[in-house]
């Protein structure tokens, strides 16, 4: 787990925006990746919590209570679609419109799940960090 | 047939009349035999067996003929296999030699042979004989040959080569009650008839099996290629997420030095970064390329949609593709619409890949001058995206295979030999299939324009 404490990671961002009370859980086993977003998400005032497997995301996502998940699919230990399905019989209040998938993967079966369970799909290579970025603000309801 | 004139002497007018309607009769009972078995012939060609059981029963039934039995040939064992017995007599029947007779196989003689079958078929036509005995090829004995002889009360046998476009199919054997000398003209001319029409029922049934087994390895065949098709796609599905991921980090970092994430830039740095950012878009859009089309062979390609700001998604397209009309000094203008469109039910991933292809194109085939791209209303239903360059143009005799699948036409592939020729194509088939209609006029040396027509709501 990478927090936006990490002092690798904060180095990177130049000016961070001031902390916006929102908080996400990234799910996202390539690190290169997830630091890409981790940089973008917290310089624009996010605290944003990074998970490297399905099975952590689960854990921290049940503990932290994030205002939006960021899963990815093929996962270590538990998919993304396996963490929502846990949540779900777990009894985690959520709702599905706060899960975005961002994954790379070109199966059209997952576009499929998402779109049947109600969630977000992004394709990573298809959008910039700032892409991803206006999206959860729009979502979130956060002034860019 | 054996029917004589009466006994009392008649006139001769009387005689002849009396033979004329016998020959009717005769020639009357003929056709209607060979009208049966037409109609066999014609109506069950599934089974070799079946078609030659029931000629053989018909045949025996419908003339006087004591016994038909067919048998088929098997090349490769170079033997006549029996497929048909008429059983007609009930002396014989279930007996011993019945059995022996309807198992009996004929092993094909050397031509020199004396053995009558030899004969016929060397001569190709119907040879007569008086015992069964006497044909040495058919694998019965002595003893049980007599009793079928004797117990059938068959006088004469012919040997009839059943032939069918000059290939021998197998032969026909028939037993007649009468000794060689009594039997009529008319009874040959049938048994000519006869084995002329049984040889096309054996053909048919062979061509019909030919037909089903040719049918059935087309079928295996077609399965494996959709099946090579399927592991095709599953191969560049997973090939494609392996190549989309380092392509995020590449595009994303760049993307990240580019808006100044890691530092304010030097305008050559930027301008750099726009270059590199613009190439690892285009490789993250042919990537995009390569799965629709991929799709579409395996069968599995779908159209998504949802409500589109296709406002939104035009001008992204144009403002990420800036830095390279840029690089070739070519202006690119966006005309967005007036008044502002409502929402457009699309498949937005599909859609941005074609506008992009547009805009794409238009900056590779354009040397100097500028790029137009419009949206509009069109009608009350419907928006239209054109994209207008001064470029090369296509050339008239391309035109028509413009947007056939890995079709390029001559001019282009000077400019630009790496194109896959799959850009246009692809945006056809994603554009009809939303029900759109595809936009193009251009003529050679004086620009293009590429666009579309798009259902604002759908169907």
């Amino acid at each position: 787990m990478t927090r936006i404490t990490d002092p690798q990671a904060s180095a990177t961002s130049p000016s961070p925006e001031p902390h916006n009370g929102k908080r996400i859980v990234l799910a996202e086993d390539d690190p290169f990746i997830s630091r890409m977003y981790l940089t973008k998400l917290s310089g624009a005032g996010y605290e944003v919590i990074v998970t490297n497997n399905g099975r952590d995301a689960l854990e921290q996502i049940k503990e932290l209570h994030p205002d939006l998940m960021m899963l990815d699919i093929n996962m270590p230990e538990l998919t993304a679609f396996d963490v929502v399905r846990a949540l779900q019989s777990d009894g985690y209040e959520f709702s599905n419109s706060h899960v975005v998938i961002l994954t790379n993967s070109a199966d059209p079966r997952d576009r499929q799940t998402a779109s049947s369970m109600g969630l977000d799909y992004l394709v990573k290579a298809e959008m910039t960090p700032r892409g991803v970025l206006e999206h959860i603000s729009q979502k979130l309801g956060v002034k860019g | 047939m054996t029917q004589r004139p009466p006994s009392v002497a008649p006139n001769s007018v009387a005689i002849e009349m009396y033979r004329k309607n016998l020959e009717l009769t005769e020639r009357n009972k003929m056709l209607s035999l060979l009208r049966k078995i037409d109609e066999i012939v014609l109506g069950a060609v599934a089974d070799t067996h079946e078609v030659a059981e029931k000629i053989a029963q018909t045949t025996a039934i419908d003339t006087n003929f004591g016994v038909v039995a067919i048998y088929q040939l098997d090349k490769r064992k170079n033997e006549l296999l029996p497929v048909a017995v008429s059983n007609k007599s009930d002396k014989l029947s279930g007996s011993e030699s019945d059995q022996a007779f309807h198992q009996a196989i004929m092993r094909i003689p050397g031509g020199s042979s004396k053995d009558p079958l030899a004969r016929a078929l060397k001569q190709k036509f119907i040879v007569q004989i008086e015992n069964l005995t006497e044909i040495k090829s058919l694998r019965i004995s002595g003893r049980m040959a007599a009793e079928i002889q004797a117990g059938l009360e068959i006088k004469t046998w012919f040997v009839c080569p059943l032939n069918a476009r000059d290939q021998l199919l197998g032969v026909m054997l028939v037993g007649l009650h009468e000794p060689a000398r009594e039997v009529s003209t008319s009874q040959k001319m049938l048994l000519e008839r006869l084995i002329g029409a049984v040889g096309i029922a054996i053909d048919n049934t062979l061509l019909y099996r030919g037909l089903q087994e040719a049918t059935r390895r087309l079928r295996t065949a077609n399965r494996h290629l959709k099946e090579l098709d399927e592991a095709k796609d599953e191969f560049i599905s997973m090939a494609s997420h392996q190549l989309r991921t380092p392509l995020t980090s590449i595009k994303g970092y760049i993307s990240m030095l580019a808006e100044g994430d890691a530092g304010k830039l030097q305008p050559q740095q930027k301008e750099f970064l726009d270059y590199a950012y613009g190439g690892s878009q285009r490789m993250v859009n042919l990537i995009n390329d390569l799965l629709n089309v991929s799709r579409m062979q395996a069968g599995k390609f779908m159209i998504e949609k949802s409500a589109v700001d296709i406002t939104a998604v035009v001008k992204n397209e144009v403002d990420q593709l800036q830095s390279h009309a840029r690089a070739k000094n070519l202006q690119l203008n966006f005309i967005a619409p007036k008044p502002k469109l409502p929402l457009v039910k699309l498949d937005e991933g599909k859609t941005r890949q074609v506008i992009m292809n547009f805009i794409d194109n238009a900056i590779y085939y354009t040397q100097s001058g500028s790029i137009t791209v419009t949206l509009q209303l069109d009608g009350r239903d419907f928006v239209k995206l054109e994209v207008t360059d001064t470029g090369i143009g296509v050339p008239m005799d391309s035109q028509r295979h413009l947007f056939g699948k890995f079709f390029r036409a001559e001019n282009a592939k000077t400019m630009r030999p790496d194109g896959t020729g799959l850009g246009l194509y692809l945006a056809k088939r994603v554009i009809e299939d939303q029900g759109g209609t595809i936009i193009f006029r251009s003529i050679e040396g004086n620009g293009s324009t590429f666009g579309f027509r798009l259902p604002i709501k759908s169907r």
